[in-house]
């Protein structure tokens, strides 16, 4: 792994990645400044075995993630995991049936020498789909950097959607029109274009999408259904909102009772991404695989707050429910020295041990990257690397792309003629 | 395992661009001006007071009185007649109320949406996204 620093800049590249979606590139930095999101120039390069590595790595981390929400399951430890209570019953079903599951994201340390660490598991609605998986796509089609790209994303999200979608429509019996909903209190975009990247996924996976806004999602009080708000019932819907907010709306009740009866909407990802999404996987991690010498390689060691090891000084400290990095402090020597702000933690901590994100240092400063490794129905499916300056990857981190065995152009070499 | 997608080509994405496009030109979906309002009308369209289209109302010209649906401005004074479109609901039908996103049953405010019981959680929660 390395970061390459003088990779091709494409004229006119701002205008091309926002028409290709990425509308949400220019972003606003405290003091007003608007910068980039996406890093058009340099990019991270990985070798073929490096992939494979982490590709092996990934399909391990997703199959103790299941061996986890086994545990919990069967073990009843949704009290310890501050599941609420009311959406109990409807983890545990959903579970057990496997209802359809698209996608989730990995966000790992990784410096190229030892192997992965993971930092969290963005299960439930992860973001950064579409700078992941077509924005750089177009890039390293375009200027022809790196041999290929860890990037089967769009390939693997309409083969999930395909897979999941006849599978519903043969316990059914009914062919599902699937709804993509997003918030419109988020007004950067970006939901809004997850969505309508997902759109396109459903549609080449052959079924028809509709778009929807969480907030216009109307339940008949009469029959306990859900409905658009052109009276059509949501067979199935995605929702680009979280379920531990989801179930403390004024309808969130409803969302529970309904998903248990038969012919109730089917929401993705389900409900048991809560098991997952939340801090509390990782200590479970840890007490599971933490002293297997293999498995505990890809991880850090994790404990609940109230476990802290008396011995431990520095560390990372998380709320269950965070995200974008928010309330993350860094401990060192049992003071905080790092600290987001954010309204997370009534909820519970967890704590990390401290693993200082790699430095790929270039001639602007230091930049210190998370790899966000996607799954797509249970399968690797891809990589977004973000980096931020500082060592809390937050929402005003860069995107930066990759490749796969890059060989940068001699110098002075000319075509025969 | 496959590490890229099988076809080096640019994805076919229309939802996407088209989404893209809107947005860039500043077009909204779900914001004020496309937002769905209902007031309590006459059965000529004339907006009359909220209390004629109660669930159980039963006073002079019952089943004369809608609630009528559409794009419309809020804030609408009494007497207004709503141009023709939309769509008219009749105030007994608790199940087309649902529907339409209204409450089942009792009062409707004049201009005002009362769908939303899902989508409170972003607010409560500002200073981060949805996403993860």
């Amino acid at each position: 792994m390395r970061r390459i620093e003088g990779g091709v800049v494409r004229p006119g590249w701002e205008a091309e990645i926002e028409a290709q979606g990425l509308v949400y590139n220019r972003t606003q930095v405290p003091g007003g400044d608007v910068r980039s999101y996406w890093r058009e120039g340099p990019f991270y390069d990985f070798t073929a075995a490096e992939v494979e590595r982490l590709e092996g790595s990934v399909a391990q981390l997703f199959e103790m993630c299941v061996a986890a929400g086994d545990h919990v399951v069967d073990n009843d430890l949704f009290e310890r995991m501050r599941i609420p209570p009311m959406a109990r019953p409807q983890v545990r079903r959903t579970w057990e049936t496997e209802p359809p599951s698209i996608y989730a994201r990995f966000d790992l340390r990784y410096d190229g020498e030892g192997p992965p660490k993971l930092l969290e598991f963005n299960a439930d609605t992860p973001t950064g789909l579409v700078e992941s998986a077509v924005t750089q796509w177009n890039w390293h089609l375009f200027t022809g950097q790196g041999r290929d790209q860890w990037n089967a994303l769009h390939d693997k999200l309409v083969a999930a959607w395909q897979r999941n979608l006849l599978k519903w429509e043969r316990r059914t019996g009914v062919r599902p029109r699937v709804h993509l909903a997003w918030t419109s209190e988020e007004t950067s975009g970006e939901d809004r274009m997850t969505v309508a990247y997902l759109m396109d996924t459903v549609v080449q996976a052959g079924y028809e999408a509709i778009e929807l806004i969480v907030e216009d999602i109307v339940l008949d009080d009469g029959d306990g259904r859900f409905y658009d708000p052109q009276g059509r019932h949501l067979d199935v819907v995605f929702k680009l909102y979280p379920w531990e907010w989801l179930i403390e709306d004024e309808f969130g009740p409803s969302v529970l009772a309904d998903g248990m009866r038969p012919g109730g909407t089917t929401w993705v990802e389900p409900a048991y991404k809560m098991l997952w999404s939340t801090k509390a996987l990782l200590p479970v991690l840890w007490q599971l695989f933490g002293s297997d010498p293999v498995l505990g390689e890809l991880l850090l060691p994790a404990y609940f707050a109230d476990e802290v090891p008396s011995s431990w000084r520095d560390y990372v400290r998380k709320p269950l429910w965070g995200r974008e990095g928010a309330n993350v402090a860094i401990v060192r020597g049992g003071a905080v020295t790092d600290e987001l702000p954010g309204r997370y933690g009534t909820e519970g901590f967890v704590v990390q041990e401290f693993a200082p994100l790699p430095d790929f240092a270039g001639v602007d400063g230091p930049h210190h990257p998370v790899l966000g490794a996607w799954v797509v129905d249970g399968e690797p499916a891809g990589l977004g690397i973000r980096e931020s300056d500082g060592l809390i990857t937050d929402n005003l981190s860069y995107f930066v792309p990759h490749t796969i065995d890059y060989s940068p152009p001699r110098a002075g070499r000319r075509q025969a003629t | 395992m496959a590490q890229s997608n099988r076809v080096r080509a640019a994805l076919t994405t229309t939802v996407l661009a088209t989404a893209a496009t809107g947005y860039l030109a500043g077009c909204s979906v779900g914001g004020q001006d496309d937002e769905q309002v209902a007031y309590c009308t006459d059965e000529n369209g004339k907006i009359v007071d909220d209390h004629y289209c109660d669930h159980d109302y039963h006073g002079p010209g019952a089943g004369f009185f809608f609630l009528y649906l559409g794009g419309f401005r809020g804030g609408l004074p009494l007497g207004t007649v709503l141009p023709r479109g939309g769509t008219r609901i009749n105030p007994t039908d608790t199940g087309a109320r649902s529907r339409a996103g209204l409450p089942s049953t009792g009062r409707v405010t004049g201009g005002q949406r009362v769908s939303g019981g899902l989508g409170s959680g972003f607010g409560s929660r500002a200073g981060t996204g949805a996403g993860s």
